[in-house]
């Protein structure tokens, strides 16, 4: 939940300074609308924000029949629709039937009602449904609904039918039914669903089953308007279609098609909002009338051309600009990318104070990196209104990238798109020009870089000082199996001085994409992971320090005039980490006060704040015996250690080991091996063994091994074992070992977090780090718990709804 | 910014009319014999023409490649026919 509420955090930071720029929360200010023009800040703005596609809203016989049904039936008829409906609704669900070519038809007060009450009725509880990434979250909304019930709910990458069948045929054994559950026409990017290849689906498979939401492809498409879908092929027996009433149709309200009569007759009945909520009211059902009348007009096919002629004429304006649209489509909804929110929020005020209202595509409609100048082309809109608009968006464009010295091949590459050749000569130019009064310094191994000035920078905050750093590169390198070998980076940032500005390391290396996950979450994907795979669910991230550190892993003189401009240099850095490694995601981690202006900064070069887990301290080893260590902690803390540590104390041998034996790493190294078999708290690949046999060799590295002083039983061998790193006055714990039979009787990992401190003490250590997990047993013996931070950049987010999906299902199974 | 002919046939009438409206320049008209008239416009560097009804009062054409003879025409209407050969 601590990520959920970093989720509302960054969401509302995104809306907040959306607000305060004047682009987002705003509000027209005309007493009167005439055609597509409305007034915002005090300036007359087009408007291409509009999903009234045939610009329907100001027909005057749609307009006089909402008036005449007021009139006749007054503002609303509240009643249920389970007890009785207003007349209109039957005229209205005749016209739709007409329009759908007979199919029954239900109508709903808002499409997000509609799969309310359609899907868990649908939806039986030996189905299963697959979702497609991108469909509209009102359907995963619904759909959520249904794992309460413990249906199985899965997901595909978006459009990808390959994956769908692959999904189909795993789960047709296991399920009755299997619902793929889609969108015709996508709201953000405006790409349409393969409709004709899922029909081949559904004739191939008889368990296979379609509900789609048309929401914007109604009107727009199809024969009397009846939406894309409807347009792709006709009506499958296994479709069910969900369509708007509140964008092209311009009426609000919302429409359920069905292939059969008993699904329209188990929704109308039992559907929940069909129940419960109340109705369309009668100006709505008055306009929906009108509004389908002229849909079963030849009229319909005259706005639609007009519709597709500014379609054509918006698209042709945009390649000739210059600009990156992501999916160049037929649909009326047009995003161009520009990847970062901070150039988006410029791009867009400027359009604003111009007079054109555009949208922002940003998190969580899309990923942040994915942010996007999202726009709307209406029948209202005249060519000039288009060029104007797309004139001044190619001019806003061009310079804010200039001005953030952003170039366009980031873009390009965030939306994985191939660079268009001019492009591609014109930014060889610029990045030949460019110039900076910052140097940036990157090294492939902690070996090229001068230990006493990385030490500077990073001794005592961790185990990633020089040393450090030589030992796990020496550890992480050059294995047979590649999921151990890490690729290592180093960046300093010097001005024109020669002075650091910044400096920090990164990893690539492949990470389980559970890792941060609640260890009943990563149960479950590790049950997935031995059908499927250990790299299942697995993606190579490009992390600040590695996996093996913790701690404050960023040098920064935020005195310096150009401190952010080195982190821009790190962002780009990073960036191109990510593409010559063909990672997946960055993280920026380890950050422990809350910064609003670094948040904001991270947030505006594309990164979501998130939670880490808490890490654990002790610090201040001025006392002198135990007793008076004893007076630090709580009186419940020292109840606990009296009763569960220094009674048992007197058992126990513990020693400093050097030069250890083969057959002792060996037996450290199951020892390590339990622990991990226990812990998925922070899900990591297991270490290697040669990383044991490197620790127990290294110079700053402090094994300490607990034996029992009387073991009754045969082999004698220790029961616990701790690895400890020294770095000037910090010592740091860093790996566990345990005898897990021992635990009931002696306690062993509870003894070795107590010995690590004792040898702290011992070694005149200011700071003990503890590292994560374990929460309540580190702070029993006195640890102080830091909140820590890091800022996710993730490219393709499938794995992680993949994990979502898990988790709202365990959430909903552990609450019932 | 500047359409191609290409680019300006792909649209439909209503489109094109619109068009013309902004990003062409008219140059003159002339009455043909059966009453409707013709429009001659440049876009672009292209001569365009535009056929309008006498009895709807609308465009009921519009062509991006001009037969030469009308060009003389218009040329003649002008009094430029020494330019056009």
């Amino acid at each position: 939940m601590k990520n959920y509420h970093s989720f509302v955090q960054s969401v509302y930071q995104i809306a907040q300074d959306a607000s305060r720029n004047g682009i987002a929360h705003l509000s027209t200010q005309d007493n009167r609308f005439n055609g597509n023009t409305i007034t915002l800040n005090n300036t007359k703005s087009t408007n291409f924000g509009s999903c009234s596609y045939l610009g329907l809203e100001f027909d005057e016989r749609i307009k006089n029949a909402a008036i005449d049904a007021i009139q006749k039936y007054g503002t609303q008829f509240s009643s249920s629709r389970a007890y009785v409906s207003l007349g209109l609704y039957e005229e209205l669900e005749d016209l739709f039937r007409k329009i759908f070519r007979g199919n029954h038809v239900l109508v709903t007060p808002t499409t997000t009602l509609g799969h309310i009450a359609a899907i868990p009725v649908l939806v039986k509880d030996d189905d299963a449904v697959i979702l497609d990434h991108q469909v509209h979250s009102s359907v995963q909304g619904a759909a959520n609904m249904l794992k309460a019930r413990g249906i199985h709910v899965d997901m595909i990458r978006h459009n990808n039918m390959e994956m769908l069948e692959k999904k189909i045929v795993e789960l047709k054994s296991k399920y009755k039914n299997i619902w793929y559950m889609a969108d015709g026409i996508y709201s953000m990017y405006g790409d349409g669903a393969p409709i004709k290849e899922i029909h081949a689906l559904l004739d191939k498979y008889e368990q296979f089953n379609f509900y789609v939401d048309d929401a914007h492809g109604m009107s727009c498409f199809g024969e009397n308007g009846a939406g894309f879908v409807m347009q792709q092929a006709p009506m499958h027996p296994k479709q069910v279609i969900a369509i708007s009433l509140a964008k092209a149709f311009a009426t609000g309200g919302a429409v359920l098609v069905f292939p059969t009569w008993e699904q329209y007759q188990l929704v109308r009945s039992c559907g929940g909002p069909m129940i419960t909520s109340g109705p369309m009211q009668p100006g709505n059902l008055g306009a929906a009338v009108a509004s389908a009348k002229i849909h079963l007009s030849p009229e319909i096919y005259n706005l639609q051309e007009d519709l597709n002629e500014n379609i054509k004429f918006t698209s042709l304006m945009l390649h000739k600009y210059g600009l990156p649209v992501i999916h160049e489509t037929d649909s009326p909804v047009f995003f161009v990318g520009v990847s970062l929110p901070k150039i988006g929020n410029q791009i867009i005020q400027k359009l604003v104070k111009q007079g054109f209202y555009v949208n922002l595509g940003v998190y969580p409609a899309v990923p942040l990196k994915n942010t996007g100048i999202r726009f709307t082309i209406t029948r209202l809109h005249s060519f000039q209104q288009i060029e104007e608009m797309v004139k001044q968006l190619a001019f806003n464009f061009n310079e804010t990238l200039v001005q953030e010295d952003f170039h366009i091949n980031k873009i390009y590459n965030a939306f994985r798109m191939p660079l268009p050749e001019e492009v591609m000569a014109d930014q060889k130019v610029k990045s030949l020009m460019a110039k900076s009064n910052l140097k940036v310094e990157s090294y492939a191994s902690i070996n090229q870089i001068d230990k006493d000035e990385w030490d500077s920078f990073f001794k005592e905050r961790g185990s990633f000082d020089w040393d450090g750093l030589q030992l796990l590169e020496q550890t992480f390198t050059k294995n047979e199996n590649p999921i151990q070998n890490w690729e290592f980076d180093y960046l300093i940032v010097r001005d024109e001085y020669h002075k650091p500005v910044l400096a920090t390391f990164f990893t690539t290396a492949l990470s389980k994409d559970d890792m941060m996950s609640p260890s009943a979450i990563s149960e479950a994907v590790e049950e997935m992971r031995k059908k499927e795979g250990e790299t299942y669910l697995t993606s190579k991230s490009v992390l600040m320090g590695s996996m093996l550190t913790e701690g404050e892993h960023l040098y920064i003189d935020k005195s310096h005039y150009h401190w952010q401009a080195a982190m821009e240099c790190m962002f780009d850095f990073s960036s191109q980490l990510l593409d010559l490694y063909d990672a997946n995601s960055i993280m920026y981690r380890d950050f422990k006060n809350s910064d609003e202006k670094l948040d904001k900064f991270f947030m505006e070069n594309g990164f979501i704040k998130t939670d880490l887990p808490d890490c654990h301290s002790i610090e201040g080893f001025s006392w002198g015996t135990t007793e008076e260590w004893l007076k630090l902690l709580s009186p419940k803390s020292r109840r606990h250690v009296r009763g569960n540590i220094l009674k048992k104390e007197s058992f126990y041998e513990t020693n400093v080991v050097k030069n250890a034996t083969q057959s002792k790493i060996e037996h450290w190294y199951e020892l390590y091996l339990q622990v991990k078999k226990n812990s998925l708290a922070l899900n990591t690949f297991t270490m290697p063994f040669k990383l044991f046999k490197n620790l127990a060799n290294a110079r700053n590295w402090e094994v300490l091994e607990l034996s029992l002083k009387n073991d009754e039983r045969l082999n004698k061998k220790p029961v616990a074992v701790i690895f400890n790193y020294k770095s000037g006055n910090s010592y740091s714990a860093m790996f566990i070992g345990v005898d897990y039979s021992m635990q009931a009787d002696f306690m062993p990992y509870r003894q070795a977090l107590y010995q690590s401190i004792l040898r702290a003490k011992e070694l005149g250590m200011d700071k003990l780090n503890l590292g994560f997990t374990a929460d309540l047993e580190k702070k029993r013996l006195g640890s102080i718990s830091n909140a820590t931070h890091g800022y996710v950049q993730i490219k393709d987010h499938y794995n992680l709804s993949v994990i979502g999906n898990i988790a709202k299902t365990k959430r909903i199974k552990k609450a019932v | 910014m500047e359409l191609t002919l290409a680019e300006f046939a792909c649209f439909n009438l209503k489109s094109k009319q619109q068009i013309l409206n902004y990003k062409g320049n008219y140059v003159c008209s002339m009455v043909l014999s059966d009453g409707n008239s013709l429009m001659l416009y440049t876009m672009n560097g292209n001569f365009i023409t535009a056929l309008k009804s006498t009895k709807t009062g609308e465009v009921v054409q519009i062509d991006s490649v001009v037969n030469k003879d009308i060009l003389y025409l218009f040329a003649e209407k002008l009094d430029l026919a020494g330019f056009v050969n």
